[in-house]
């Protein structure tokens, strides 16, 4: 390295600098699917975001629907799943809710109205209070999750159970407080969180007996249920679309409920997103990522080399083998790969960490509040993982054309110094 | 001259051909990027065909059972208290217009649709349907083709005629201008029959792409029980503090039944918000894009720094045989210009291959077209020339520098 100071300084930066990229985008492939608090069961989620329903009379009317639904078939579709280990039924699509204690100034915040299982779904911090319970919900009383900032904003302290608050003009009394949620937590996000029977949200349906306000999320034992799962809830599609007949709509499948990872690249309610196509697409983005600074990188390893080639000559002529010679240039090489690679990894972690709400601002966020993310989103084992694999990758891309072109110099000519 | 660069090339091939590889791959992802640009910007340079400044979307909610001052749920009251709600809000002096909608308002991601007949004619494909209060087109300022203000196409509104865009009937060569006057009936309805009033200019729907040929039907409202969305138009010179001005009377004067206001949001907002997924995209293309810049930067650096290095002995002699220290540069400068230029040629073959079979971005109709791809063709060649100089420059103007004396005698 000593040797060609301004080469090694290239290499290191174009090394940390292309590591540093693909673990930016490591990330954001990540942060939509990597389980963390109170999204930890990520990997044993499926989702029923949207239903998708076709219009069929006897006169050739046609129509279609594409939504979420209503607490109806939520029930008859899902909640009774017996392959399932949890079922909660929540609001998809935000509300703006205004909170203030009496006499107070109203504050605005993210509300989610849930069934009694989301708490079972979802594994939320609570610093006071508790839950509400199947009893709460089923009953419609009017009570509340609120989070630590907006606890803190409207009494000052984060112990608030059991205080009376007005949510949107009605009283609701304080069961929990809990640790404040991330956006990024797409499912669970919230600031407040409210029975959605005490909103009288169970009743309001779009299209009979179909949409209405509700998405779902499916908890399963294990993933390796998921199959079982999505027969169960055939079954029960078939018997709900032969119930609906007379109405003429009939649910179409969609291939739903998705998992995390299919879920989080669909935003369209009329389409099924196509996990396949984004990962071909991953899969060139992390090539190109890789082979354009290799080949860069192998310019000047190949540079480096030429100016030891007498050295290898003599190596050669005191018996090295090829082999030895080539695992020595990779070896070498690595160690330089290495330090650049925890270069870019942090520099990349940094980055994320001062560029959350940028970098991993969601598409038709149902919030404005801006993304953010914590320590346990961003580095996991899988992340030193891909970083590690990259490095190798990279380096053995970037020197196994140039050391297996040095270690076939002729002994003879490589001492003699005729190439160089 | 050009006899010894190509010598020259020849001369240093191996290191060479990293070099042409490197900006062969560059050059291709550059231009699928390029291209990739080219369409998002045509998009965006387009009219809009409406105007959100100064333009606020209203969260809006209704009391439940649960509050002490709910007024029950009869659903003329509904209807009465919903008008009610909306006129105080017109009457503001702040407020230009106000209007309620049904998934109608720019940047919004749901979607009803409708179909329209007349005689033979059907509408074709997927045709939005925008139930507005007549004042919307005033929110949004919405023209006519025929030049109509949005405040003829309020009147055309309220008296229950339809507003089409003018291409709901394009498939049949059929422009909605022509047909202005006419009667349609909509979708399955065979005995009412509708006016078209005025023909709409196309209205997108939204900035980065096409969807849906951006097929539109304006209609009054029949019924405000529809009304989903609320949409303000502020005054020109009272944006100030509007949001903060408005929630204060949210508990006195703009509370009517059970309505009330929850939030208010900038259009500019809802925009940024709905289309994320596109200026995510583009971001990260351009990040990508500066990145392989900086790659070909480095690469030709270290390279030409090597070079250079290695060649100290032969530009000192070229020095003192008479070579200026500007053909020296120009020397090294052309070096990697020539290799640009020849990779360029393959580069424009693989482009072509992939426009052909349609892996690039859907355009006009089109994936590929000449003018487009050789425009963003040149727009690459330019952009690596520019890293191509600023890389070589460092190590060529240390060449330039060469004192042919110290070079020569360093044995």
């Amino acid at each position: 390295m000593r040797q060609q100071p301004v080469l090694s300084v290239i290499s290191v930066i174009g090394t940390s600098l292309a590591i540093f990229l693909i673990m930016v985008v490591v990330m954001m492939n990540q942060v939509p699917v990597a389980p963390f608090a109170p999204e930890s069961n990520r990997d044993r989620f499926l989702h029923a975001r949207y239903v998708s329903a076709v219009y069929n009379d006897s006169l050739g009317h046609q129509g279609e629907t594409n939504s979420p639904y209503c607490y109806k078939s939520v029930r008859e579709l899902f909640k009774s799943l017996e392959s399932a280990e949890a079922v909660t039924a929540y609001t998809g699509f935000l509300q703006s809710g205004n909170v203030n204690v009496v006499g107070g100034t109203p504050v605005k915040v993210d509300m989610t109205a849930t069934d009694a299982d989301f708490w079972r779904v979802f594994d939320f911090r609570f610093i006071d209070g508790q839950p509400y319970d199947e009893a709460a919900f089923e009953s419609g009383l009017p009570v509340i999750v609120i989070n630590k900032s907006v606890s803190r904003r409207l009494f000052g302290t984060t112990e608030a159970t059991g205080r009376e608050i007005l949510l949107n003009y009605a009283p609701y009394t304080v069961a929990g407080v809990v640790e404040d949620v991330s956006t990024l937590a797409s499912k669970a996000y919230g600031q407040i969180w409210i029975p959605f029977t005490s909103a009288g949200l169970d009743r309001v349906e779009w299209a009979t007996g179909i949409t209405g306000p509700l998405s779902c999320t499916i908890l399963a034992h294990d993933r390796a249920d998921f199959d079982d799962i999505r027969a169960e809830y055939d079954r029960r599609l078939t018997e709900y679309n032969k119930a609906l007949a007379p109405t003429h709509w009939q649910i179409m499948s969609r291939n739903r409920p998705y998992d995390q990872a299919k879920d989080a690249i669909g935003p369209s309610a009329n389409n099924e997103p196509d996990i396949e196509a984004k990962r071909r697409y991953d899969l060139i983005v992390y090539i190109i990522l890789l082979i354009v600074p290799a080949v860069n990188l192998s310019s000047m390893t190949e540079s480096r080399l030429r100016q030891r080639v007498s050295e290898i000559g003599v190596r050669r002529a005191f018996g090295s083998t090829r082999g030895a010679v080539i695992r020595q240039i990779i070896a070498e090489n690595l160690f330089v790969t290495l330090i650049a690679g925890v270069i870019g990894l942090l520099l990349s972690v940094v980055f994320a960490f001062l560029c959350d709400s940028m970098l991993f601002s969601q598409p038709f966020s149902p919030t404005l509040n801006p993304p953010k993310a914590d320590i346990t989103m961003l580095l996991r084992w899988s992340t030193f993982l891909w970083a590690m694999l990259f490095c190798f990758i990279l380096n053995l891309l970037s020197t196994g054309i140039p050391a297996w072109r040095a270690s076939r110099t002729s002994v003879v000519n490589a001492i003699s110094g005729r190439q160089h | 001259m050009n006899k010894k660069l190509i010598t020259q090339i020849r001369n240093e091939w191996k290191s060479n051909l990293w070099l042409a590889v490197e900006l062969l791959i560059v050059s291709v992802v550059m231009w699928y990027i390029t291209d990739y640009m080219y369409t998002k910007i045509s998009y965006y340079m387009k009219t809009r065909g409406f105007d959100i400044e100064h333009c606020y979307l209203l969260q809006t909610g209704e009391l439940t059972d649960k509050s002490p001052d709910y007024c029950g749920a009869d659903w003329n009251q509904y209807k009465a208290d919903k008008q009610e709600f909306l006129d105080r809000l017109s009457r503001r002096k702040e407020i230009e217009a106000a209007a309620f909608s049904n998934n109608s308002r720019p940047y919004t991601g749901s979607n009803s649709g409708i179909t329209l007949h007349l005689d033979t004619m059907h509408t074709q494909g997927y045709v939005i349907r925008r139930y507005v209060t007549p004042d919307f087109v005033r929110v949004f300022r919405y023209q006519g083709m025929n030049g109509e203000t949005p405040e003829q196409l309020a009147e055309i509104l309220e008296r229950g005629d339809l507003i089409p865009s003018d291409n709901v009937f394009k498939h049949y060569g059929q422009n909605v201008t022509d047909l202005i006057g006419r009667e349609v009936y909509v979708d399955y309805d065979t005995v009412t029959p509708r006016r078209i009033g005025a023909s709409l200019l196309r209205v997108r729907y939204n900035d980065w792409d096409d969807w849906g040929m951006d097929q539109t039907v304006l209609a009054k409202m029949p019924d405000l029980g529809y009304g989903n969305e609320l949409t303000v138009r502020v005054k020109e010179n009272m944006d100030h503090n509007f949001a903060e001005n408005l929630m204060k009377d949210a508990d006195g004067e703009l509370r009517v039944g059970n309505f009330y206001i929850s939030d208010v949001q900038s259009m500019a907002d809802v925009r940024a918000n709905f289309q994320r997924m596109s200026t995510n995209q583009i971001r990260n293309y351009l990040t990508g894009m500066g990145f392989l810049m900086l790659n070909v930067f480095l690469g030709l650096l270290g390279t030409f720094w090597f070079r250079t290095q290695q060649r100290v002995k032969e530009i000192a002699i070229r020095k003192v045989t008479g070579a200026t220290s500007r053909s020296v540069f120009g020397r090294l400068i052309g070096e990697g210009v020539l290799i640009l230029s020849v990779v360029t040629l393959p580069a424009v073959g693989l482009d072509y291959l992939l426009a052909k079979f349609e892996f690039n971005t859907w355009y006009g109709g089109a994936y590929f077209a000449w003018d487009r791809l050789l425009m963003c063709v040149a727009v690459v060649y330019g952009l690596i020339l520019l890293m191509i100089v600023a890389g070589i420059s460092i190590p060529a103007s240390r060449a330039m520098k060469t004192e042919p004396a110290t070079a020569l005698h360093d044995e």
